[in-house]
């Protein structure tokens, strides 16, 4: 794992404010587009031969970096040294850690382990998560016009909200998610009880997944100043590992049940909370639409919905050790060895909620992308630039632009993000784009503006480019000698020039000294769309002519 | 129905049309999805999107149910949202009566999946600045929606 120096105390979970979550590495990076098209949030652009991630978009999901295969994406998370810059270090590891050490290692042995590696507080978060389901359920109980409620748990799924959703927000159940209610109790309570100085505390989330790092684009940062930093499940991996040999099971640290262990594998919530018509959905794509479908007033029976952005819920994490489908199994496993009946005690849940202790001290903050321009008129002229461009792109979708997509390359070309040179279907297809660079088109229209010939067959070439010219009156000379895109300036006006011109690919033939072309010439011409034009000048001054054009 | 207010800043120009598919029921909303996006990427404040989502919606499924398939089209000024839903199905033939809420010719199917609720066109009146349909018996039916940002 890559990781940056944070700096201890103010910036909260060990990320500083103003570092992006996902990050590419440049020297990595080989500007292929696998990442670019793994990104729904459409947050990757390559250009210049590098991949980058546009901050303000990216939710961090992590598909980019699942999908890279040079290790060029990088997950920011805290380093695990961290926690040995507080006296007090806490861990809140996710319940899904339980299922990453196969059958037989328990969720006690794990927490065991974790206290065997310094940590002096080790938190069960199936328990907390246990209480959580009861917290989100009495609320939603109170209040019964919430339809749905959605779980603040997946950081990710609610950027998505606050980005693409916002006038969802208000869905978000106002209950602090375990980790973060973890943190909060340690410092607000078990630090007073323990005598332990808050300042020197340390909360550290260990989890699947650098979504939860704050980030300076998030919607709400209910983490700060709870969780000190996130520790992800593959560095800690190895340490855990060797702690596990040998691990005497001398104390009890598990209070959960299966309710607990399954929490945040895809399903957990919905079925733990108990309330009528809740849902779980998980992937990024399948989140979205359940989304779409809520805003655009459907699923109107809902009480409760979990969303998780990774498939599975977070045993799909991106930085789990284990294969999602066999953490699956063991998580279903011992889901059965210690049953599915919480023993959270509901009183007290509901003490706490009175208490606050459950409450969120800030709202969340809709963060929709910019509209294409701020005034409206702007905005639908924008739009149809958009749709004017995006009707002469191909539509092949190829990411060769460094775009992710047709349509969103000509959101970038009229937003002035990219060039249309980028995108290597314009150019042949004639329409307004801008030349190559250095040089002026001029195409077989222009010469007939501007030395005003007369166009005697074959308009339908005028767009034609000119390259240069070519003057013969022997057809050998001109099938061996006259460049792709020349004009053709001859005296000979039999249907012959046409298909030599065609062979050629020539841009024009031009009939000098006041010529006309034959009738199968024209008709030849027609059909092959060879523009066959006619001047009074004799080649030597026509040429001289179109020297002057700068040819 | 309401007489003809005029939309500040000109008259609403063509801007996409969506197909709407007889009996998709998979992908019906879909189309108001889009518009929707299509809304939100212009900058329309949310209580417009919010309108014509709703708008949007019920009209899509009328046509779905109802109108044997059709089209909706996006009209956009400034300052005004149009929606003109039209489709060539039986067209209603007492709309007075189609107007009242809780009025619905919607199958048992329909109904087993939610709609039905005959609340579908006066949501659409609602929730629109100006509502013109017009309708007849085997002539199809044909939605203008404006909605004018406050
Ligand atoms: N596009 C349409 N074509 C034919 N009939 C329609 C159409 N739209 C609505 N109707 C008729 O009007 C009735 C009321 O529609 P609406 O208010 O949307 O309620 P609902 O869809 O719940 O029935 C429908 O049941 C149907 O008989
Ligand atoms: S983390 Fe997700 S949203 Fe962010 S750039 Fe990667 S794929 Fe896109
Ligand atoms: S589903 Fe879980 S692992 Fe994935 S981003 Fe959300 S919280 Fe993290
Ligand atoms: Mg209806």
């Amino acid at each position: 794992m890559a990781h940056d120096n944070h700096q201890r105390g103010g910036q909260g979970n060990g990320n500083g404010q103003d570092l992006p979550t996902m990050w590419i590495d440049p020297q990595a990076c080989q500007g292929c587009v696998l990442c670019l098209k793994a990104c729904s949030a459409k947050a990757i652009r390559v250009r210049g031969g590098v991949a980058h991630i546009l901050p303000q978009a990216c939710v961090n999901c992590g598909d980019c970096f699942r999908a890279c295969p040079h290790m060029a994406v990088r997950c920011r998370t805290t380093p695990l040294e961290h926690m040995r810059r507080f006296q007090h270090p806490v861990a809140a590891a996710s319940p899904t850690l339980f299922s990453q050490f196969g059958y037989r290692t328990t969720p006690n042995q794990i927490l065991l382990a974790l206290e065997r590696l310094g940590f002096q507080q080790v938190m069960d978060m199936g328990w907390l998560c246990e209480m959580n389901s009861v917290a989100m359920e009495e609320y939603l109980l109170a209040h019964p016009e919430l339809r749905p409620g959605i779980s603040p748990s997946c950081p990710a799924v609610i950027r998505l909200i606050a980005g693409r959703f916002p006038s969802l927000l208000g869905n978000v159940l106002p209950i602090l998610p375990p980790r973060v209610f973890a943190g909060k109790v340690v410092k607000e309570r078990l630090a007073q009880s323990q005598g332990w100085d808050p300042r020197e505390v340390g909360v550290f989330h260990i989890a699947p997944c650098a979504a939860k790092m704050v980030g300076p684009h998030d919607p709400v940062v209910l983490d700060q100043p709870y969780v000190d930093g996130v520790f992800s499940f593959r560095e800690i991996y190895g340490p855990l590992l060797q702690a596990l040999q040998g691990l005497e099971e001398d104390h009890t640290l598990q209070k959960c049940s299966g309710a607990g262990i399954a929490w945040a594998m895809s399903g957990g919530q919905a079925a733990a909370v108990d309330v009528e018509h809740t849902l779980d959905v998980a992937g990024f794509d399948e989140v979205v639409r359940i989304l779409e479908m809520l805003e655009a007033g459907r699923l109107r029976d809902l009480r409760f919905l979990e969303a998780h952005i990774c498939p599975d819920g977070c045993l799909g994490g991106p930085l789990v050790v284990e294969n999602h489908y066999r953490a699956k199994s063991v998580t279903l496993r011992q889901m059965r060895r210690f049953g599915a009946m919480s023993r959270v005690n509901r009183a007290k849940i509901k003490q706490f909620m009175a208490e606050g202790l459950y409450d969120w001290r800030q709202e969340a903050r809709p963060c929709p992308l910019p509209p294409l321009d701020p005034d409206t008129s702007q905005a639908i002229a924008k739009m149809k630039a958009i749709q004017s461009l995006t009707a002469r792109l191909p539509g092949i979708e190829c990411g060769v632009c460094g775009s992710p997509d047709c349509q969103t390359f000509a959101e970038d070309v009229i937003l002035g993000r990219a060039g249309e040179d980028l995108c290597p279907f314009t150019l042949q297809r004639g329409g307004p784009h801008p030349a190559p660079a250095g040089r002026q088109t001029v195409t077989v229209k222009d010469l007939v503006d501007k030395l005003g010939l007369e166009v005697a067959a074959g308009a339908g070439g005028l767009g034609r480019e000119v390259k240069g010219g070519y003057i013969s009156d022997l057809l050998s000379d001109v099938m061996a000698n006259a460049q792709t895109g020349a004009v053709w300036l001859t005296i000979q006006a039999h249907q012959n020039v046409v298909a030599v011109a065609v062979l050629k690919e020539l841009a024009a033939v031009i009939l000098v000294g006041g010529r006309a072309p034959a009738e199968e010439t024209v008709a030849k011409a027609e059909q092959e769309a060879v523009p066959v034009l006619a001047a009074p000048d004799d080649a030597f001054t026509l040429a001289g002519r179109l020297h002057a054009l700068g040819l | 129905m309401s007489a003809g207010l005029a939309p500040e800043g000109g008259e609403p120009e063509f801007l996409r049309a969506f197909d709407i598919q007889a009996g998709d029921f998979a992908g019906a909303g879909n189309v108001s999805i889009a518009v929707k996006n299509l809304l939100k990427e212009l900058g329309f404040a949310p209580e417009v999107l919010r309108r014509a989502a709703i708008a949007a919606f019920e009209a899509e499924m009328n046509v779905v149910m109802y109108g044997g398939g059709g089209h909706m089209e996006v009209f956009i000024a400034p300052r005004a949202v149009r929606l003109v839903i039209s489709d060539h199905g039986p067209g209603i033939p007492d709309l007075d009566l189609a107007m009242q809420e809780g009025w619905s010719t919607a199958t048992p199917e329909m109904r087993e999946m939610g709609f039905g609720a005959g609340m579908g066109l006066p949501n659409i009146k609602r929730n629109s600045d100006q509502l013109r349909i017009t309708t007849a018996p085997g002539q199809g039916t044909r939605l203008q929606v404006d909605i004018f940002p406050r």
